[in-house]
Order: structure tokens, then sequence, then C-alpha cells
């Protein structure tokens, strides 16, 4: 199981939101993700099978803040390809049935992976509406022998018409270090970092 | 021979096709070079400390001077302090002030004193709190804080220890709709269950539309409220579990809707002592979350119906879809039923 949790300082509309989810590794299963509404002082339970929408008005959907099961597509390689001047993959991914569509919102998706370290650095995710939305990790660097990321993007674009763009930003990364499973419950959410 | 080769050209065709339709998809990508410029926030005056200032416009159609036109042009600033210390205590502290200028701008003589009191201008003092650990399962929380029990976000069918800011109904913002009260608040966690007893010592009750105003239709003041100064009790024990969880509650509060105690020389609104008992259930079926509510109130009074105690019960169904990419569609109905009210209403008669 995936725990998540994020704690939301600005802007002030949003400030003091939290969110928390569970992403169970049995695909069958329903996230359980729950919301820190400040205004409401209250944790609300939302459900989670339609993971499409946006996450806190960004480009991000909340599928795209949960790890894919790999079992719910099949792959075909493209061709062999360069990004930012390392050698990597194109591989397609297209899901293997309707309720993934569904819950993720897209119909396929092209991955360009590094191969010195197999990180995702770009994909297009296809939508329904004839959009695309393109993902871009634009820094990365290993720490502990982890490769993290540092900066990415999601860009919603219909044709060659940029809509929206959203960039997320991650500092002050620590890798393996214990946590208490306690630090991923609603108790937690209500207090705030 | 010569279908296969057709073939091949077709396969070739839609190969090219597809190669050319990736291409263009791929120079969607930006390739901009990457802003290193640091984008960090200017530090606050002073750490902790935000505010918001906010302008409210009310439009009224159709309705008799002086509630015509713009009814409302009210002016807030809130102010937000909260502080976190390293041995995870939390403080937090928010204030709200605001100006109603309509009635200066309008003819302050047109409105009654207690509109005027209740609307025109106001300082309040909202969260006061704080909050801590005990132990590593014991979490306390103490001052002025708002306590939310039950599942539904629009009908309050269980949720009742904090009075609410009627005064200007559907108008009041989610975030200033529920007032603070003053309680101890301990929550003690065991396993997936947390035991939440509570000790409220500051009894307050909800701001209704004043005498005179747009949203109170009776022809004579509301008598003067009693007030009360001891303490009541409320406990809440609740559980999480993957795709459900349970809440179940038990009070002996004040009831907030009160009653004019006529049997005294000078009319009062009374506010009697209620037993609560309640429970409330989330289930989740993929896009679907489902709600339940059931409270049962003992010791109601009614204005109508003198020192006559009645019990009730009330219950909440509700329904939530989130099947819809950005929409959230939610329904919630309520039953309430005051038991044996008619037989105890005509025994007055």
């Amino acid at each position: 199981m995936n725990t998540k949790r994020c704690f939301f300082k600005s802007p002030s509309d949003v400030k003091n939101t939290a969110f928390l989810t569970y992403d169970y590794d049995d695909a069958s299963k329903d996230d359980d993700q729950w919301l820190y509404l400040p205004a409401l002082k209250k944790v609300k339970r939302i459900p989670s099978a339609d993971k499409s929408g946006s996450f806190m008005g960004s480009d991000f959907s909340y599928y795209d803040m949960t790890d894919r099961n790999l079992e719910d597509y099949d792959f075909k390689f493209i061709k062999d390809t360069k990004v930012y001047g390392k050698d990597a993959w194109m591989i397609e991914s297209t899901p293997r049935n309707k309720k993934t569509i569904k819950e993720s919102g897209y119909t396929k998706t092209i991955a360009i992976i590094r191969k010195d370290n197999h990180v995702v650095i770009r994909a297009i995710n296809y939508m329904k509406n004839a959009k695309k939305k393109y993902m871009d990790i634009k820094k990365i660097h290993k720490q502990n022998g982890i490769w993290v990321v540092d900066e990415m993007s999601m860009t919603t674009k219909k044709g060659k018409k940029m809509l929206h763009k959203s960039v997320l930003k991650f500092s002050n990364i620590k890798v393996n270090t214990a946590l208490n499973d306690s630090l991923f419950s609603t108790r937690r959410l209500e207090k705030g970092l | 021979m010569k279908k296969p080769m057709s073939m091949l050209w077709l396969l070739s065709l839609v190969s090219l096709l597809n190669a050319d339709a990736l291409s263009t998809d791929l120079d969607g990508f930006d390739d901009e070079s990457l802003n290193e410029t640091s984008q960090e926030r200017p530090s606050r005056l002073i750490a902790g400390l935000t505010g918001k200032i906010t302008q409210q416009v009310a439009f009224s159609w159709h309705n008799d001077a002086p509630y015509e036109n713009i009814t409302s042009l009210k002016s807030s600033l809130l102010l937000d302090y909260e502080h976190k210390f390293d041995n995870g205590i939390r403080i937090k502290i928010n204030a709200k002030a605001y100006y109603d200028a309509i009635y200066s701008l309008k003819d302050r003589g047109d409105f009654t004193s207690q509109t005027l009191n209740a609307l025109e201008a106001e300082v309040e003092l909202y969260d006061a709190y704080i909050e801590g650990k005990i132990t590593d399962s014991l979490d306390y929380k103490l001052g002025r804080q708002v306590v939310v029990w039950g599942r539904s976000d629009t009908i309050r069918v269980t949720d009742i220890l904090n009075p609410l800011d009627n005064r200007r109904p559907a108008m009041t913002d989610i975030e200033d709709l529920r007032l603070p009260v003053t309680m101890v608040k301990l929550d003690y966690f065991v396993g997936n269950w947390r035991i939440t007893p509570m000790a409220i010592v500051e009894q307050r009750f909800s701001k209704n539309p004043p005498f005179g105003g747009d949203f109170n239709p009776v022809s004579f003041p509301l008598p003067s409220e009693e007030r009360y100064d001891d303490v009541t009790y409320a406990l809440s024990i609740g559980a999480e579990f993957s795709g459900w969880d349970i809440n179940f509650y038990a009070s002996h509060t004040y009831d907030d809707a009160g009653y004019i105690d006529q049997s005294a020389l000078i009319p009062l609104m009374v506010h009697d002592k209620v037993t609560m008992f309640g429970t409330a259930l989330n289930v989740l079926s993929g896009s679907w979350l489902f709600k339940t509510e059931l409270a049962y109130f003992d010791g109601l009074k009614y204005t109508s119906t003198g020192e006559q105690a009645f019990s009730r019960m009330d219950a909440l169904l509700g329904v939530e879809y989130n099947g819809i990419s950005d929409t959230l569609i939610s329904y919630d109905i309520v039953t309430r039923q005051i038991q044996d009210y008619t037989k105890k209403a005509f025994s007055r008669i």
C-alpha cells in the first residue's frame, strides 16, 4: 500500500487544506481518500473511483498523484529516442478496459523513459475530449542512490494551443527516513504541518 | 499477388500517418530552457499572521423599503495567527471585524435598533485555542473551537455542538457559519478508534435574524435570552476502516433553538438541557459515497406547548456521486419526527 499526504500552506484560499490517500496494491480495491477542509473544519472522505478530476485546481489530476497499476495497461515499444540528451525508450500504454479509462481520464499514454535510470521523463496523456496533457520532468537528482524529482510540469493543450500549465516543485526531500504510520492518519490531517 | 501488395501499401501509409501524428504530438513539449529564478514567497512581517479583506454586496429584487435594491455593502477584515512550536503544540487565534455601509448610505432611521446592532458592525473572536498531545495516543485541544459531528455538509442532524450565524440565512460564508464555543476536548486513539470526550464551558446560541430585519417577519421583538454559565458534556466514539467509517455520539447540552417561557412575569427566551444519542455512517462504493445519520433527542420544549417535554428522532440519508470529472453531486434527505406531539399538544387544551 502506498500512502501520501499533502498539506497546503498557500495561497490563502486553500491554506490548511490537507489531502490523505491510501493507494492499495490490490487494483480491484478502491483507494481511501480524505480531505481536511478548513472552511468546514472537518475531515471529509471523498469517493476515489474517478480520479480524472483536477487536483486542487491544477493540471495534475488525482490520478496523476497516485501510482499506476501496471496490470491495467497493455504496453507497446515504439522506438529508441533521446530526451534532454539522454538515451531513452518511447513506450505506448493503452488501458485494458473502460474502467481504467474512466478512472484516469486518459485513453492512451506515450511515455519517454530514460534508459540509464528508468525514470519517465516525459509523457503525453491523451484525453477523450481531444485534449492532451504533457507531463515533463525538468529537474531530477540522485539522492542516496534514489532518483528524485525536483521539478515537473503538466501542460494541457488542445491541438497546438496551450490551455493551462501547472508546475510542481519539490524541495527539502528526504529519502530512506523512518516514518511512523500514524503520520498518515486523519488525526494528523487535522493538525496541519 | 496484387492484393497483398495493396495491403502492404495501406499498412505503410497508416504507419507513416501515425508516425507523422506522433511527431506532431511530440512537438507539443515545451522546449523552453529551465527558468532557474527563485520564486520564493516574500517573508511576512509576522510569521504565522495572515489576513483577508472581503467586500460583499447583496442586491434584492421585489422587496419593500428599506430592503429594496442594494441591501448590504459589507467590508470585512479577517486576521488569523497560528504558530506550531517544535514540541508539536499549536496555537491558533483569529478574529473578524466588519462594517456594513449600506445602513449609513440609506437612512439609519429606517432600520430597527435590533437590526443596526446585529448587522451594521461587529468585531468577533472566532477560533482561539491551543492543541497538542499528552501521550502518543492522547491529544488535547483547549479553547474556542468548532467541532463538527456527522457526515452531511448541508443538513445538520448530529452536528449540534456549535451554534450558527443565521442572521442572513444562506448569505454567510461557510467558514463563518459555525460559531466557535469554548471547550476542553480530549482525543484518545486506540487502533482504528477515536474516543473524544468534551466539556463545553461556554454556552452560546445561534444568532438569528434581528427583529425588523429582512429575514424576520415577526411583528414583535423576541424576549431577551437567559444566560447560562455552567458546563455541559459530550462524547464521540468513532472509527475509520477501508471503505467505511462510523461514529457514535452522546451529549447533554442546551437546546440551541430554545423556547419562550411565558409562565414568568416577564417572558424570557430559555434553553433547557437536552440529551442526544446519535450515530453517523459513511460507506464508499466506487464513485458513490453513501451517508446516514440518526439522532434521538429527549427533553425538547416548544413555545406553543409550555412545560411539556418531547422526544424527537431525526434521520438523514445522503449520497454523493463523484463519477463526473471535476463535479460532485450531493443529495441529502432528512426526516424529523416529534414523538406524540399532537397528543401532548392537545392535552394542554
